[in-house]
């Protein structure tokens, strides 16, 4: 399927879509019954995440996967287990996977049933979370992988102990923005000082100018502001990453979005984190700043696996490249 | 802005899906989402927001913005 194709194969389950998004609310994980035909070639296993050891993880968790039709499930190897679920491929195979995505109701209830088994795994505990629908042909093969990960996994509980992962988002409101930029911009000042002076043609040309100029004043402010909340913000972390900025068709919202920013904390910290987050609502909140918090996360942004550093920084204020799909 | 009002935790499905799809990618499973598949699902994000009439879109955001992470 092209492009086209698939956007209108998307739009035509809209209507299917909004009646889910209502289900959901209601109950976020679909009752499905997955037979008892399915051979172990038409399952997968999909892998939630590592942790450490083998403490009776399980009847804590008391959740079933994400394929309601099988239950959660351990797999030590030395030290560490991974937490996985058996999965049916009639759902969750590639080709399934692909049609599922573009609904909006299996997508809601499936992330929220990948985040609620992850969270719960994690109360108390060190967590290396994956990515939504890590899934392998079988549980031998993912004894494989964490075999020939160990060190990796092993590191990375290490480093991740006793830390919590924040998400920041920084929005604007333009308008707000747009009203106190004379009171910012020296440059904007100046133009308007000078408008008062001049005759009325070149009032209109100082106009154009100002309007330009209060444009151009309000990037390099925003700029500034997300600049400067990453770095106060990354000065009360251990570790923090740059992310792509959604964009107001994702979001929704009439704020434009400046900037998207995740911080590892160490719990010691988190309380500096937090006033440093108040401090910096004081100081840019009355220009039509708006700060998003979320939290605390498993550290999705900080796993480091190989010489690949997963979470790629990204420059402050890129948006996320779309229109790549093949 | 108060401390009650920066700790409170608000998590959305828009939250969840900027980090769970193409973040916390630590291992090539043998089925994963490609880049194309997390752009898919973004195109259906902007193509429900978008479907609706201005009334309803700020309902809908709402929803979305709303979905409770616990029942």
């Amino acid at each position: 399927m092209d492009d086209h194709a698939e956007i209108e194969a998307v739009r035509s389950k809209i209507a299917e879509n909004e009646r889910l998004l209502g289900k959901i609310e209601a109950s976020p994980v679909e009752i499905h019954d997955p037979g008892d035909t399915e051979s172990a070639d038409e399952q997968g296993c999909y892998v939630y995440g590592i942790v450490n050891g083998d403490d009776g993880l399980l009847d804590e968790l008391s959740v079933s996967g994400i394929d309601p039709g099988y239950p959660l499930n351990a797999l030590p190897y030395g030290s560490i287990q991974a937490i996985v679920s058996k999965v049916s491929l009639r759902e969750f195979g590639q080709d399934a996977l692909k049609a599922n995505l573009g609904d909006i109701g299996w997508l809601a209830a499936k992330v929220y049933a990948h985040q609620t088994i992850l969270e719960r795994a994690a109360v108390g505990r060190t967590i290396v979370p994956m990515r939504f629908c890590t899934i392998y042909r079988s549980e031998s093969r993912v004894m494989e992988t964490l075999a020939e990960y160990y060190d990796d996994f092993e590191d990375n509980l290490a480093r991740l102990e006793g830390k919590q992962e924040w998400g920041i988002k920084v929005y604007v409101d333009r308008n707000v923005l747009a009203g106190k930029i004379a009171e910012i911009s020296e440059t904007v000042r100046d133009l308007e000082a000078q408008m008062t002076e001049k005759s009325s043609g070149t009032a209109y040309f100082l106009k154009k100018k100002l309007e330009a100029a209060t444009d151009e004043e309000m990037e390099r402010i925003s700029g500034e502001c997300a600049q400067r909340s990453h770095d106060r913000l990354a000065g009360r972390a251990v570790e923090a990453v740059v992310t792509p900025l959604l964009d107001n068709e994702v979001t929704g919202r009439k704020d434009e979005m400046i900037f998207n920013g995740a911080y590892l904390a160490a719990e010691e910290q988190l309380t500096a984190f937090h006033a440093e987050l108040e401090s910096l609502w004081d100081d840019y909140g009355g220009y039509g700043f708006s700060y998003e918090v979320s939290g605390p996360w498993p550290p999705y942004n900080f796993v480091i696996i190989g010489p690949r550093r997963i979470a790629e920084d990204e420059p402050i204020g890129d948006k996320r490249e779309e229109g790549h799909a093949a | 802005m108060s401390q009650s009002a920066i700790k409170e935790k608000k998590v959305t499905l828009l939250d969840l899906l900027d980090r769970i799809l193409d973040k916390g990618v630590i291992l090539d499973g043998e089925i994963t989402l490609a880049v194309a598949d997390v752009d898919l699902v973004y195109v259906g994000l902007k193509a429900l927001l978008s479907s609706v009439e201005t009334a309803e879109l700020m309902k809908r955001t709402a929803v979305l913005r709303a979905l409770p992470l616990e029942p």
